[in-house]
């Protein structure tokens, strides 16, 4: 069941993940506005993928990984509400909101860098 | 000097160095722009140490409260005008440290952030109460020598040392956009306002009356200045230089005030994300106190009330109110659930626009004849406090261009 539930958790990321890369050429002065938002998600991502990997090393104690966990998706919650329509990063934070708090950190990693690209891509725009 | 003081007076100020404000910036500044920041850390410690020495002097010579001082020196209205302005960005700096304190708790503990704000402003409120000054200041500073396992940290991972020294040469990376550069120049704001926060010079005055200082202490309060302050920095530097050795290939510009733990946690495993959280707590619960501290200590000195804790409580019973009452807003700032990272913000944005008030009166006091006597600043005293001065003019009103500019140091 929890296989059944990470496949399908996997096709929604790819169906998320795609769209936003394709999205990456065509940019609107919107998508401008989103940039310290996309900067800020991209980080707290690569901050939630560490705490994952270092986690399943046994290296965390488990009042540190939860609460990390629950601040970063609290706060990929919030970042999204303010990402303007049709932002390019909309696809790939509801793929990151779609996500469980113990998501495997390659799977949040992946995203985190489709959102770099992004801002690579908004930067040099 | 007395060795053992003297070895006290520096481990306390090492330990009680780095804040939240100075965690946060120091962290993201690495991740975005590696070594490249490391000078404005050195420079704004050199003119931390600059004031803190002469606000110290002042308090041992013309042993007269820093705020008592400015009334006189510039009159009532604009006086008034700095305490206003200190009281609101010691407040805003007071609750970023509750909130950043009642964070590693919960990350230490798993209970609520609120509780923990809860918690966390009892503890600060009895131990204000029960301990003497000299304990208060002690206990915290020598507990938050935890920090020191950044700079093990540091040196476990083995980063390019020459990398690092080059990085105390003032530079602006080569390449930048102008937003980038815009960027750059917010987080160089933001650090000499984190390193010389005004409640550091109100308190630590404040503190040498608290301990009756003298002439005879001008040596120690020297010393303490100019080693424990360099120490002190050094901690901030080690968290800038893993920040851009460990964060910055991940894509991280830590965002999460527990994100910096990883710097330890990495290199060290689990033993190093205790301590490190330990220390961080016990630094930032110190900087608390100081900021609350150095708020009533403002305002009794300004009004001519008793003050200090080397009375009891009840002996100084509106100084007393004051500092109760100012951890309780505190506290009420951090209940709202504002975002601790901007209220780190908001800290450091305010408090560069109060730095000249503080500096100004400092500064004149220092060089005036008819207080200090032959203790008065010398050539490089006054050259140094000056050059400063205008440094902090030029960061206050480059401050809120910049805050705009760049969305918070967002881009």
């Amino acid at each position: 069941m929890e296989r059944a539930a990470n496949v399908s958790v996997n096709a929604q990321m790819k169906a998320a993940i795609l769209p936003a890369l394709a999205l990456i050429g065509g940019c609107s002065s919107g998508a401008q506005a989103d940039l310290s938002t996309i900067k800020e998600m991209r980080s707290v991502a690569a901050e939630w993928a560490t705490v994952n990997r270092e986690a399943a090393r046994g290296h965390l104690t488990t009042a540190y990984a939860a609460g990390m966990r629950k601040a970063a998706r609290e706060q990929i919650a919030q970042q999204a509400q303010t990402l303007t329509e049709g932002s390019p990063a909309a696809p790939a934070a509801a793929a990151l909101q779609a996500l469980p708090a113990d998501a495997a950190p390659e799977r949040i990693a992946r995203v985190a860098a489709a959102l770099k690209q992004i801002e690579t891509k908004l930067e040099s725009a | 000097m007395n060795p053992l003081e003297l070895t006290l007076g520096i481990l306390t100020a090492v330990g009680g160095f780095v804040d939240i404000s100075e965690l946060v910036f120091a962290a993201q500044a690495g991740s975005s722009y590696g070594y490249a920041l490391i000078w404005v850390f050195a420079f704004a410690t050199i003119g931390i140490m600059v004031m803190g020495e002469m606000s110290g002097r002042i308090a041992a010579v013309a042993k007269q409260p820093v705020f008592n001082l400015i009334r006189h020196r510039l009159g009532l209205k604009l006086g008034l005008v700095t305490l206003v302005a200190s009281l609101i960005s010691n407040l805003i700096t007071c609750a970023a440290e509750v909130g950043g304190a009642a964070i590693v708790l919960h990350l230490l503990t798993g209970a609520p952030i609120m509780l923990m704000a809860v918690v966390m402003t009892a503890v600060v409120i009895a131990s204000i109460w029960v301990l003497p000054f000299k304990w208060i200041e002690r206990t915290y500073g020598l507990l938050g020598l935890f920090m020191i396992v950044f700079a093990v940290a540091l040196v476990k991972i083995n980063p390019p040392w020459g990398e690092i020294a080059k990085g105390l040469v003032p530079q602006v990376p080569a390449g930048l956009s102008t937003q980038e550069l815009l960027r750059f120049a917010y987080f160089g704001v933001a650090i000499v306002s984190a390193v010389m926060f005004p409640y550091e010079v109100y308190f630590y005055s404040s503190g040498g009356i608290e301990e009756d200082w003298g002439p005879k202490d001008l040596p120690l309060n020297r010393v303490t200045c100019i080693v424990g302050f360099a120490l002190g920095s050094l901690l901030a530097i080690s968290i800038l230089s893993s920040s851009a050795q460990l964060f910055a290939p991940l894509n991280m510009d830590p965002q999460l005030p527990g994100s910096a733990v990883l710097e330890v946690e990495l290199p060290m495993g689990r033993l190093g994300l205790l301590l490190a959280l330990l220390g961080i707590l016990f630094a930032v619960a110190g900087a608390a106190i100081e900021t609350c501290l150095a708020n009533a200590y403002s305002v009794a000195q300004f009004f001519g009330w008793e003050w200090g804790r080397h009375k009891k409580p009840w002996e100084a019973p509106r100084f007393t109110l004051v500092w109760i009452a100012l951890f309780l807003l505190a506290l009420a700032i951090v209940l709202t659930g504002i975002d601790v990272m901007k209220l780190v913000e908001f800290a450091v944005l305010f408090s560069v626009l109060v730095l000249p008030l503080t500096y100004l009166p400092l500064l004149l006091l220092a060089s005036d004849r008819h207080f200090m006597q032959e203790h008065r600043n010398g050539v490089l005293a006054n050259g140094l406090g000056w050059f400063y001065f205008v440094v902090i003019i030029v960061a206050a009103a480059a401050a809120i261009p910049l805050f705009l500019l760049t969305s918070g140091g967002q881009g």
